[in-house]
Formats: C-alpha cells, sequence, structure tokens
C-alpha cells in the first residue's frame, strides 16, 4: 500500500444475487486516494457510485477484493471494527439529510460526538461552532422540519464533521437541492474539508460539482476510469 | 456510546415532541402501572387480613403460647406451674383453661357449643384479649359461678341477651358404664364478638371452676394460656420478625427463648405449643392462598409487559429510519439495544411507581373503598327491588361484601414495605425484560437497506 494512501481498493467487487442471477455492480474497482485530496466520482445512475462509497464507508461489505481505509481492513473487519471505523474516521452526507426529527439541529451535530464520548459540554460546544460555520448560527434550536432543504443539508455536513474525521463521503450532497442552495452546500462542504485537511470523495451527477476536486473519476461498467 | 448518551436518545424517544409514539408508551406505562395496583393490594391487603386473623386466633383463642395436659393434673398443681410460669422473662400472662363439648340451648334454639372454662380475671389480666373482644352487649363478667359470656352468632342463634337464662347440656360417664347427661343454668352476662366469626360463633365462656365441674374431664382438655411481650417473633413462617436471629431485637430474643422455658417448668406431662405450631395448617393454608394470588397478580404484570414489549416494537420500527442513522454515524449494535432496554426500564419504573403509589393509596383505604362499593351496589339493589316488588319479583338481599361470617370486619392494614420493594423490583425487571425483544430487533438494524427504503 502507497504510504501516503488512505484509501486503497483492490480489485474491489460488488455482486447482488437477484433470483438466479448475479448482478455484477463493482466489477474489480482498484483506487487509491491521498490524504488531504477530493476526489469526485461520476457516472451514470444505477452505475454503482453509491455502492463503492457505501464500501468505503463501512456501511456495505465488497464480494471481493480488498478495501483498506485509514488502516482499517474493511473487506474483512467485524461489527465492533466498523462501528469504531464509522465513528472516528469517516463522516457521510447523503442526498437525503437524514436528520433526526426529534432533535434540534445543534443535537443533530453534537449526536456523533456526544455518542463517541465527548461530553455533553464540549460536544454542544463544537456543534454550535460547526453550525456557525455553515451559516446556521441562529438555526441551532430548530428542529428539521423547521429548517430549508439546504439548510438541512448544511446541518447534515456539520454533523459529518464534528468528529472531525479524516474522511468525508458525501453521496449526491446537492442532489436534491435546487441551484442557488447547491452552489452553497458545495461551497460549505469544500470550504469545510479543504480547511481541516480532510480526505473528500463525492459521489454526484453534477459535473460543476465534480470538477471543483482535485481529481475526477467516471465509474463505467464497474470500472473507474480517469476523465 | 456513552451512556448518558443512550439514556439522552432514550428520553427523548420516549417523550420527545409527543405524537404517537409518546401516546403508545405513555398507554404501556399506564398499563404496567394499573397491572400492579391488584399485585399491591393483594400484597398488603392479605398481609393485612392474616395479621388480623391470626391476631385474633392468638390473643383470644389460642394464646401465644398454649400447654396442652396430657393427663389428668390437678387444680392446685396447675396454679403453682402458673406461679413459676409468671416468673419467666417476656411473660405478660399466664392463665389456665379447660376446654369442652356442649349443647346451649334456649327457648329459641340449640346448637353446639364450646365451652371455654376461662378464669374469672381473664378480662382484667389479658390487656390483648381485652383489646380483640368487642362486647357487643353486657359485660366480659364471670365473677358469677352461674354467669355465662357467648359470642355474637351464639345469641343470634339462641335469640339470647344478657339477663336471658342459657342452658348448657353436658354430658359425664355415668359409673354404671355409659352417659349422664346434665344440664346446667347460666345467666348471660355479656355478648362478645373478635370481629371473624369463624373464630368465636361457638365459643360460650363459663367461670373456670365451674367448667371443672361439669365438663367431663376425659374428653375436656387442660390447658395453660400464656401470652408474652413479642408474639409475632416466636418462630413462624408468616412475620419477618420471626426470621434472622442476627437481626432480633433483646425482646425478640427473649420470646424465643420462652417455649423452652415453659416446656421445663411444666414436663413431660404438657405438651407446648406456640400460637404457629397450635394451628399450623390454617396459617400455612392462609400463606399458600396468598403466594397464590401473589403469583396470578404477578402474572398480571407480565401480560402487561408485552404491552411495554409491543409499544417498543412498534417504536423500533417506527425509528427503524433513526436507528440506521445513528448506526451509521457511529452507534454500535448494543447501544442501539440499549436505548431501547432503557426505554423498557424507564417505561417500567413509571409504571411500577404510578402503580405502587395507586395501590398503596387503595389498599390503605380498604375498608372505606369497600364499604362505599357495598352502599353502592345495595342502592342499586333497594332501587331494583322497588321496580321487581310490584311485578311480584323479590327485594334482593343486602350485599355484605366483607362479611364477617367469613372475614374479618375490618382489614387491618400494615405496609409490608419488603414485599412491595420485592413487587417493584420484579415489575420493574420483568418491564425491562420485556424490552430485549425489541432491542434486538433494533440492534439487528441494517443501516444501508433501511437508507435505501428512504
Amino acid at each position: 500500500m502507497n504510504d501516503r494512501a488512505l484509501i486503497e481498493l483492490q480489485g474491489v467487487e460488488k455482486w447482488f444475487q437477484t433470483g438466479g442471477e448475479r448482478l455484477r455492480i463493482l466489477a474489480g474497482v482498484d483506487l487509491t486516494v491521498e490524504s488531504g485530496t477530493a476526489v469526485a466520482i461520476t457516472g451514470e445512475s444505477g452505475c454503482g457510485k453509491t455502492t463503492l462509497l457505501n464500501i468505503i464507508g463501512g456501511l456495505e461489505a465488497p464480494s471481493a477484493g480488498t478495501a483498506v481505509a485509514a488502516g482499517y481492513r474493511l473487506n474483512a473487519a467485524d461489527e465492533s471494527e466498523l462501528t469504531d471505523y464509522r465513528r472516528s474516521v469517516v463522516g457521510l452526507v447523503f442526498q437525503f439529510h437524514f436528520l433526526l426529527k426529534d432533535f434540534t439541529a445543534l443535537e443533530n451535530v453534537l449526536l456523533p460526538a456526544y455518542m463517541a464520548g465527548c461530553r455533553r459540554e464540549a460536544a454542544e460546544k463544537r456543534a454550535a461552532e460547526l453550525l456557525r460555520e455553515v451559516g446556521l448560527g441562529e438555526r441551532l434550536q430548530h428542529f428539521p422540519h423547521q429548517l430549508s432543504g439546504g439548510e438541512r443539508q448544511r446541518t447534515a455536513v456539520a454533523r459529518a464533521l464534528v468528529n472531525e474525521p479524516r474522511i468525508m463521503l458525501a453521496d449526491e450532497p446537492t442532489g436534491n437541492l435546487d441551484e442557488q442552495n447547491s452552489e452553497l452546500v458545495a461551497d460549505t462542504l469544500f470550504a469545510l474539508v479543504r480547511s481541516r485537511g480532510t480526505t473528500l470523495l463525492l459521489v454526484t451527477h453534477d459535473r460543476g460539482l465534480a470538477e471543483r476536486g482535485d481529481r475526477l473519476l467516471r465509474l463505467e461498467r464497474g470500472n473507474l476510469v480517469g476523465v | 456510546m456513552k451512556r448518558r448518551a443512550v439514556l439522552w436518545i432514550a428520553l427523548r424517544y420516549l417523550f420527545g415532541r409527543g405524537g404517537r409514539e409518546t401516546g403508545r408508551i405513555i398507554s404501556a406505562v399506564l398499563i404496567i402501572g394499573l397491572s400492579l395496583i391488584p399485585l399491591v393490594v393483594v400484597l398488603q391487603v392479605a398481609d393485612g387480613m392474616i395479621e388480623g386473623i391470626v391476631t385474633r386466633f392468638i390473643e383470644t383463642g389460642t394464646f401465644h403460647i398454649r400447654a396442652a395436659a396430657r393427663r389428668s393434673v390437678e387444680q392446685d398443681e396447675i396454679a403453682d406451674a402458673l406461679e413459676s410460669l409468671r416468673e419467666i422473662p417476656g411473660v405478660r400472662y399466664a392463665g389456665a383453661e379447660l376446654q369442652g363439648m356442649g349443647l346451649a340451648h334456649s327457648d329459641r334454639g340449640r346448637r353446639g357449643v364450646t365451652l371455654r372454662g376461662v378464669p374469672p380475671e381473664l378480662w382484667e389480666r389479658d390487656e390483648g384479649f381485652r383489646e380483640y373482644i368487642e362486647v357487643r352487649s353486657g359485660a366480659f363478667e364471670l365473677d358469677d359461678p352461674a354467669g355465662a359470656v357467648i359470642g355474637t352468632d351464639t345469641a343470634a342463634t339462641l335469640g339470647l341477651e344478657p339477663g336471658d337464662e342459657l342452658r348448657v347440656l353436658t354430658v359425664r360417664p355415668s359409673p354404671r358404664g355409659g352417659f349422664l347427661p346434665r344440664v346446667t343454668r347460666f345467666t348471660v352476662r355479656g355478648v362478645v364478638t373478635t370481629g371473624y366469626q369463624e373464630l368465636d360463633r361457638l365459643w360460650v365462656f363459663v367461670p373456670y371452676d365451674r367448667a371443672r365441674s361439669i365438663l367431663d374431664r376425659s374428653a375436656a382438655t387442660e390447658y395453660i394460656g400464656l401470652k408474652v411481650d413479642e408474639p409475632l417473633a416466636l418462630e413462624n413462617p408468616l412475620f419477618r420478625t420471626g426470621h434472622g436471629m442476627p437481626l432480633l431485637r433483646d425482646g425478640e430474643r427473649d420470646a424465643r427463648e420462652i417455649p423452652v422455658a415453659v416446656s421445663s417448668i411444666l414436663g413431660a406431662d404438657w405438651r407446648v405449643d406456640t400460637w404457629y405450631q397450635a394451628e399450623r395448617t390454617r396459617y400455612i393454608s392462609f400463606q399458600t392462598t396468598k403466594n397464590l394470588l401473589s403469583f396470578i397478580m404477578l402474572l398480571i404484570v407480565c401480560v402487561a409487559a408485552v404491552n411495554i414489549s409491543s409499544a417498543l416494537v412498534l417504536l423500533s420500527i417506527e425509528k427503524q429510519h433513526e436507528i440506521a442513522i445513528l448506526k451509521s454515524v457511529g452507534a454500535a449494535p448494543r447501544e442501539i439495544a440499549g436505548i431501547f432496554v432503557v426505554s423498557g426500564f424507564i417505561a417500567g419504573v413509571l409504571g411500577t411507581v404510578l402503580g405502587m403509589a395507586a395501590g398503596m393509596l387503595i389498599a390503605v383505604n380498604i375498608n372505606e373503598i369497600m364499604a362505599a362499593l357495598e352502599r353502592m351496589i345495595n342502592a342499586f339493589q333497594a332501587g331494583a327491588g322497588l321496580i321487581a316488588v310490584p311485578f311480584g319479583g323479590v327485594e334482593p338481599a343486602p350485599l355484605e361484601i366483607l362479611s364477617a361470617e367469613f372475614y374479618l370486619e375490618r382489614i387491618p392494614i400494615r405496609l409490608a414495605f419488603p414485599e412491595l420493594f420485592a413487587a417493584a423490583l420484579a415489575a420493574i425487571l420483568i418491564a425491562t425484560a420485556a424490552s430485549l425483544i425489541p432491542a434486538r430487533r433494533a440492534a439487528a438494524t441494517r443501516p444501508l437497506e433501511v437508507m435505501r427504503r428512504h
């Protein structure tokens, strides 16, 4: 493994069994991502971009191949290692904000830090700072249903960063937003990861957004190709 | 995830922002509370009834310690023994009693009775006897050799009041073989009750000396009855003071030594029994009934706990999406399970507090509640009777929920905190255990599958 590589995939395959048929999504993906870089992955709908991101996020196991991120061997990790990995190494932003509806914006953001063992006051302080950074300093006590789509997504970005992850995975983070909000979320996301030196892996259909990354890759027929 | 975070999420899930989930949890809490009420009431009322009945039995009937003569004993011998027995520390009364059977009759009827020949000074000397014998009319006076004191039921059956004549037929063996009947006339001096008719319905108290002259000594039983300072400390499985020797107070320790001292004074001609030994089967049956009732009531709590389980299962289904999010941001399966177990525990604690409070409130007011219920039913019955009688119906007899014929007229209530604590603990454990199924279900949530559905 490359010494500077934070993420390294070798021959990663993923297939699903549908009836008697094997549906192959990833066909031996090789990928090396160095620490602090921003990599954008594009591709047709259903080509396996989200599946690839889920494998790197420790949410899904590859069917074959090896996937190593920040020293965690994801293809062979047990549930407790994966929990630890998700808690301390990665931050996830999905196309849908996935905020908890019974919790305020501040509580949603502080939750991962609190769960990771941070004291409540410290987690609250860190969450409030992040929410201010994403422009939601006035919305701390608002519940998700009281926020606009863009505000919810920015809250989700703040939540993904609260534990200061080394890897940020963003799956179509602007997919559900209008142009103005997309721009705002993209600006926020890139500003935050760049200022922290966080490695970003971004899956998007949005060519403009993808081009803001350091590297642009395309997933075609189950394999990554440079663009 | 830290325990505090688990607790925080659990509390938010339980009482978050109202809504369906909270409503369901509150109803599960209420059901646990309601299910506990019968258990608490049974524990307290049964204890109260057992203690009430036992106290009446031992204060008015069997004494705390009873020595029964194995052979015919002369009066002098008994008097000497009584003097020595009264010297034992912790003994507050010692007296002789001769008990036998007779047929009491009056102009109104007849019935078999238990003649209790007791010293006339029993009423004065025995405070416990005085406390639990209620004189309904006349007085407890046996100074006159022809005086008798009878129970309310016998008085009602024979239609007797103080001042009336009571005739008692007894039999003695004839020197020529067979039996000679003998009718003795008494004057009723008082009508009394213990409040528990099963105990006193056949009692006819007569002066001890008179009993000796009319009862066949071979068929009657000579007793020496003793009262001690700490009767419930005498070895018995019913009351907690009887257990745990190292925790016994001085008086209780003394009480345990009394039966041994009594036996050594009276010797082998007397059989010495504590109150528990004297009526062991009766007390065991009380205890068994109480245990059985408690067990049945505990089953109700178990059924109620199913409600907690189903409320949490529904919660886990409704929160599946959020559980998936929690897992994706680093919550471990055991921590997700913890949220539901803590929820079950909190619901159990709340239900238990509610049920305990309501149950204790009902238990301490059980007599008033019974009386109110009785009045209500009787008023309804009387109303129904008013309508039914003109049409040839029968006027219903008034209902007596706590009939003195079978129960105590008034249930003495004493809150048994160790038992209540055990019941509360059991309820909380059952409720917590009921949350294990939803907890496991929630812990097994696969975040990606759920997220894909959204």
